[in-house]
C-alpha cells in the first residue's frame, strides 16, 4: 500500500517539477538572462549526470577505473570528430574490449 | 510500434490542442506550398522528431533494461516497480524510488529523495517555457509530462531550426518515441531478468552517451565551461540530495558569466 503511495506521490511531485515554469510563463516575465543561458542547461546537466554516475567506479581505482577511463576517453575523443552515436558505440566497444583484455568477463 | 502509438495518441491533437495554440498558424514553408503538402509537412515533423530521437535510444534502451532488471531483482511488488516508469519517468529517480521501496523507507523520505534527483527538471521546464508560451493547457500538460533529458535535448534543437508549430510536433514525435521505448525497455529488462549478461556493463551506457553528447556538441567556450563546472560540482557536492541541481546551476552560471563578457 505504501509502495503505491510512494509511486504515485513521487510521480505527482515530479510532474509538478516538470510543469512548474511552463505553467507560470504566461503570468510572469522570464528574465532575459534566464532565456539567454537556457542553451547551457543541457551541457551542465548532462556533464553533471555523467560525472556522478562515473564517480564511484572511476574513484575506486584498480582495473575497473582504468577500463572506464579508457572508455570515457575513446567516447570523448571520437565525439569531437564523428557523430555522437558513433562515439557512444566506440566508447562502449572500448569498454568491452578493455574488459575482455583485462580478463574482467 | 512507436509510430503506431504516436499516431493513435496524436490524432485528436491535430484538431484540438495544437491548432488552438496561440501561435503563427503557418510558416514560410507552408505559405509556399499547397495545403496537402503542408499537411504532409506537419506529419513529417512528428516523424523527423522520432528519427532525431533514435541516436538517444542507443544509450537509453540499455539503461531501461538495467532499470527493469533492478525491479525484477528487488523485493518491490512488480506492478508498483514497473509503474515508476509511467509516474516518475526518469531512470535515476526510478532507481532511487526502487531502492527506497526495497528498503522500506518512510513515504516522506522516499518521495523527497526522488524529487531531489529530479530537481533539475525545473531547469528544463524554465528552458522550454518560452517556446511553449501561449500554447493550450493540454499541450503544455502532455509536453511537460514527457520532459526529461533526451526529449529536452532533441526538442531544443528542433526549436532552433523551424517554426513553433512544426517544432511542437517535432518535440512530441521525439518525446512520445522515447516514452514508448523507455517503457518497452524496462519491461524487457524485467522479463529477461538474470538472463541479461552482467558483462555487458549496460549501467555505463547512459554516462558514456552523455560524455559523447557533451564532448561532441559543446563547441563554444561557454558550453565547455558549463559542462566542466557542472561535472566538477556534481562530484564535489555528491553527498547532498540537491547536489545535482547545484551542479547544473553552477555550470550554467559559469558558462553564462563567460558569455556576457565581450570576446
Amino acid at each position: 500500500m505504501s509502495a503505491w503511495l510512494i509511486v504515485v506521490l513521487a510521480g505527482a511531485g515530479t510532474f509538478l517539477l516538470r510543469v512548474s515554469v511552463v505553467a507560470l510563463v504566461d503570468h510572469v516575465r522570464m528574465p532575459a538572462w534566464l532565456e539567454r543561458t537556457s542553451a547551457l542547461v543541457s551541457f551542465a546537466a548532462f556533464a553533471a549526470l555523467a560525472a556522478s554516475a562515473l564517480r564511484v567506479p572511476l574513484g575506486g581505482g584498480g582495473m575497473e577505473a582504468v577500463r572506464l577511463a579508457v572508455a570515457v576517453s575513446v567516447a570523448a575523443w571520437t565525439a569531437r570528430r564523428r557523430p555522437v552515436p558513433v562515439a557512444f558505440l566506440a566508447g562502449l566497444g572500448a569498454l568491452w574490449a578493455a574488459t575482455a583484455a583485462s580478463g574482467g568477463w | 510500434m512507436p509510430q503506431q502509438a504516436s499516431g493513435r495518441t496524436l490524432a485528436p491533437m491535430d484538431s484540438d490542442v495544437l491548432v488552438r495554440a496561440d501561435l503563427p498558424p503557418v510558416d514560410r514553408a507552408d505559405r509556399a506550398v499547397p495545403a496537402a503538402a503542408a499537411a504532409r509537412e506537419r506529419r513529417g515533423s512528428y516523424l523527423r522528431g522520432a528519427v532525431a530521437m533514435a541516436p538517444w535510444l542507443a544509450g537509453i534502451v540499455p539503461f531501461g533494461l538495467v532499470v527493469g532488471v533492478t525491479i525484477g531483482g528487488s523485493d518491490v511488488p512488480a506492478p508498483a516497480g514497473l509503474a515508476t516508469g509511467v509516474t516518475i519517468y526518469g531512470g535515476s529517480a526510478q532507481l532511487t524510488a526502487i531502492r527506497a521501496l526495497g528498503e522500506g523507507t518512510a513515504v516522506v523520505a522516499a518521495v523527497a529523495g526522488v524529487l531531489a534527483v529530479n530537481a533539475r527538471l525545473v531547469l528544463y521546464s524554465a528552458a522550454m517555457a518560452p517556446h511553449w508560451r501561449g500554447t493550450s493547457p493540454w499541450f503544455r500538460a502532455l509536453a511537460s509530462y514527457l520532459l526529461v533529458d533526451p526529449s529536452y535535448a532533441v526538442g531544443t534543437e528542433g526549436y532552433g531550426r523551424q517554426a513553433p508549430l512544426l517544432a511542437h510536433r517535432h518535440y512530441l514525435g521525439a518525446a512520445l518515441t522515447l516514452w514508448v521505448a523507455w517503457q518497452a525497455a524496462i519491461l524487457a529488462g524485467f522479463l529477461a531478468g538474470a538472463a541479461m549478461p552482467a558483462g555487458l556493463r549496460l549501467q555505463y551506457a547512459v554516462p558514456l552517451f552523455l560524455v559523447a553528447q557533451v564532448a561532441g556538441k559543446a563547441r563554444t567556450r561557454p558550453a565547455a565551461v558549463a559542462g566542466a563546472v557542472g561535472a566538477a560540482v556534481a562530484v564535489v557536492a555528491r553527498a547532498h540530495p540537491l547536489g545535482m541541481l547545484a551542479a547544473v546551476v553552477a555550470g550554467v552560471a559559469a558558462g553564462g558569466a563567460l558569455e556576457r563578457r565581450p570576446a
